[in-house]
Order: structure tokens, then C-alpha cells, then sequence
């Protein structure tokens, strides 16, 4: 979605540059990879002010440790959202709390054609839909944010997290297998109360 | 053969072998409908968001000024610095210490040879 395409010399080059002290470098990173930092940082939260500090802190923990970055053959982007994955992984142990999902915000989010009763009625699947989501392991929650929120390709998510494209696919699989149980079980749960 | 229980190992497997070639066996979830379907409704469900403008141009300026009040030497640079601080106190305190007992030996010596005159004094007057 932010991820603009950009080949692998020209990002390292940038890179280079921001290393070397280049602030307007580092301003290009930052602005090729805030929107997708903090759609990540909100998917796995479900809050506006979490999400802002999460990706706040991303980009601090970046530039504070930018010298230490060695390119190994994945996209810079993979650095960044592995700092942005720990930080959500701890800020998840820290808070130890459901997430806040603001009815307005997920109202914005889900807004189907049909009048009040089947927004209300949409928003409530779609926040049961969310919830279940975020039960996931993390690992699991990172790769279908990675392709149904930031429309990654399998062989992007790979590069972006260290797996085969192969193993991306049994993955998203396997999860969606998952959550269409699960979510079965909650439906025919709610009918049976 | 339970291709549920295929299928969940190599899900496990997918969680901790990252470069392993998978095999054509495994299923594409857009060619089943159920799945195709629950994934149109998690896209609709994980829409993109934008973050707001005042928040990225304000964390834009943070980064700058923290960008310009941060040294530009790089970490290898400060810590040969400071392995050069280190080696040369180092070797100003050894130095320092051999100087020390270097004086020390004079002054011992300088003691020793002025005691001896004054205690062999008869013996020089008799010659």
C-alpha cells in the first residue's frame, strides 16, 4: 500500500546515505514506509494513539540504531517491520488488555450500503471478525495483515519475513482454515444462547 | 490420508522452517470458496488506514531534530575512540609506574652510596 516500488540498489543507496548522516535520506525512508508501519502498528492494536506511539517508536528505534543496519539480501522494509513487530509483540505483554476499538473508527472502517440496523449488524462481524484475528499467534496475525491489509504478494510477505514463498502460502492457508473455524464455532455458539 | 492433520503439520512447520520448498499438494485457498470468501471478508474487515497528517508531519520533525542533534561518527568510530583512550591511559599509567620505581631505585641507590662513605670513614682516613 506505502511500500512504493523501488528497486533493491536505489533503496540501499538511500540507505547508505541516511548512515552517512543524510537527513533528507532518512526523510525519504520515512515517508515511503510511515503509512505502512502505522497500518501494521493499528491492525494488530485497534487504537489511533497506540498505533501513532507504536510507529513513533519504530522510526526513533530506527534512526537510533540506523549505523547498526547491514543489508543481507532482504529489503530494508524487513528491518523495519521486524522493529515495529517486536515492539507491538511487547507493547501486547505490557498492556495485557483487549484492544480499544473506537466505534467510530470501525464504523469508518465497515460501511455497507444498507441503512443503521445493517451497519450495526456488519460492524459487530466484522469486529468478531477482528477479535479473532487478534487471538492469532503473532507470526500468523503479521502474515494475513502483510497480504490482506497491505496487499502483499506471497513472495513479498517471504522476503519480508524470512519465509519461502512456499511456506507464506500454507501459512495464510492454514490460518484462514483457522479463523473460518473458529468463527463458525462463535456463530453457531451466539445462536445456541 | 487426513489431509487436515497433512495440512496442520505443515502449517507448524510453516511457523518455524522458513526457507523450506513446499510441494504443489498444498492447497490454494482462492480455488475454495469458503476461504476465498472469509478472505474478501477479512479485507473489508482489515482495510487500510492512513495515519493522520498532523501526526506524520510532526514525527517527521522529531526525527529530524533527533537526526541533527545525534552524532554523525559511526559506532565504529566512537569505539575505536574510546579503545584509544583506553590503551593510551593504559600506557601513560605504565609508563607513570616504571618511572616510579625507577626513581625509587635511584633513591635507594643515591642512600645507599651516601650511607656507605660515612659508615667506611676511619678506614679511608687511615689510608
Amino acid at each position: 500500500m506505502t511500500d512504493q516500488p523501488c528497486s533493491p540498489e536505489s533503496e540501499l543507496a538511500l540507505v547508505r546515505q541516511a548512515q552517512a548522516g543524510d537527513a533528507a535520506a532518512f526523510g525519504v525512508l520515512y515517508q515511503r514506509y510511515v503509512t505502512g508501519i502505522y497500518n501494521y502498528c493499528y491492525q494488530r492494536t485497534g487504537s489511533v494513539p497506540d498505533a501513532e506511539d507504536l510507529t513513533a517508536r519504530t522510526f526513533h528505534q530506527a534512526l537510533a540504531n540506523l549505523d547498526s543496519y547491514v543489508y543481507t539480501g532482504a529489503p530494508f522494509a524487513a528491518w523495519l517491520y521486524r522493529i515495529a513487530h517486536n515492539l507491538v509483540a511487547n507493547w501486547h505483554r505490557s498492556q495485557r488488555r483487549r484492544p480499544a476499538i473506537r466505534l467510530t473508527e470501525a464504523l469508518g472502517l465497515a460501511t455497507p450500503a444498507n441503512g443503521p440496523q445493517a451497519r450495526v449488524e456488519t460492524w459487530e462481524e466484522y469486529e468478531a471478525l477482528r477479535a479473532a484475528i487478534r487471538r492469532l499467534p503473532p507470526a500468523r496475525q503479521q502474515v494475513l495483515i502483510l497480504r490482506f491489509s497491505h496487499g502483499l504478494s506471497n513472495r513479498e510477505i517471504g522476503e519480508l519475513t524470512g519465509r519461502s514463498e512456499g511456506a507464506v502460502k500454507v501459512l495464510i492457508h492454514r490460518t484462514l482454515s483457522a479463523l473460518r473455524e473458529e468463527l463458525t464455532v462463535y456463530t453457531s455458539g451466539g445462536e445456541q444462547q | 490420508m487426513n489431509m487436515d492433520l497433512i495440512g496442520e503439520v505443515l502449517a507448524r512447520l510453516a511457523d518455524h522452517v522458513p526457507d523450506l520448498e513446499w510441494p504443489e499438494m498444498v492447497r490454494d485457498w482462492e480455488k475454495e470458496p469458503a476461504l476465498a470468501e472469509l478472505a474478501h471478508q477479512i479485507k473489508e474487515a482489515l482495510r487500510p488506514v492512513e495515519p493522520a497528517a498532523a501526526f506524520r508531519h510532526r514525527l517527521e520533525r522529531e526525527l529530524a531534530s533527533a537526526r541533527l542533534a545525534r552524532p554523525i561518527a559511526t559506532p565504529t568510530h566512537s569505539l575505536m575512540n574510546r579503545r584509544n583512550i583506553l590503551v593510551g591511559t593504559a600506557a601513560v599509567g605504565s609508563l607513570a609506574s616504571a618511572f616510579s620505581i625507577l626513581g625509587l631505585a635511584i633513591l635507594l641507590l643515591r642512600r645507599r652510596l651516601t650511607a656507605r662513605p660515612a659508615s667506611q670513614g676511619p678506614s679511608s682516613v687511615s689510608l
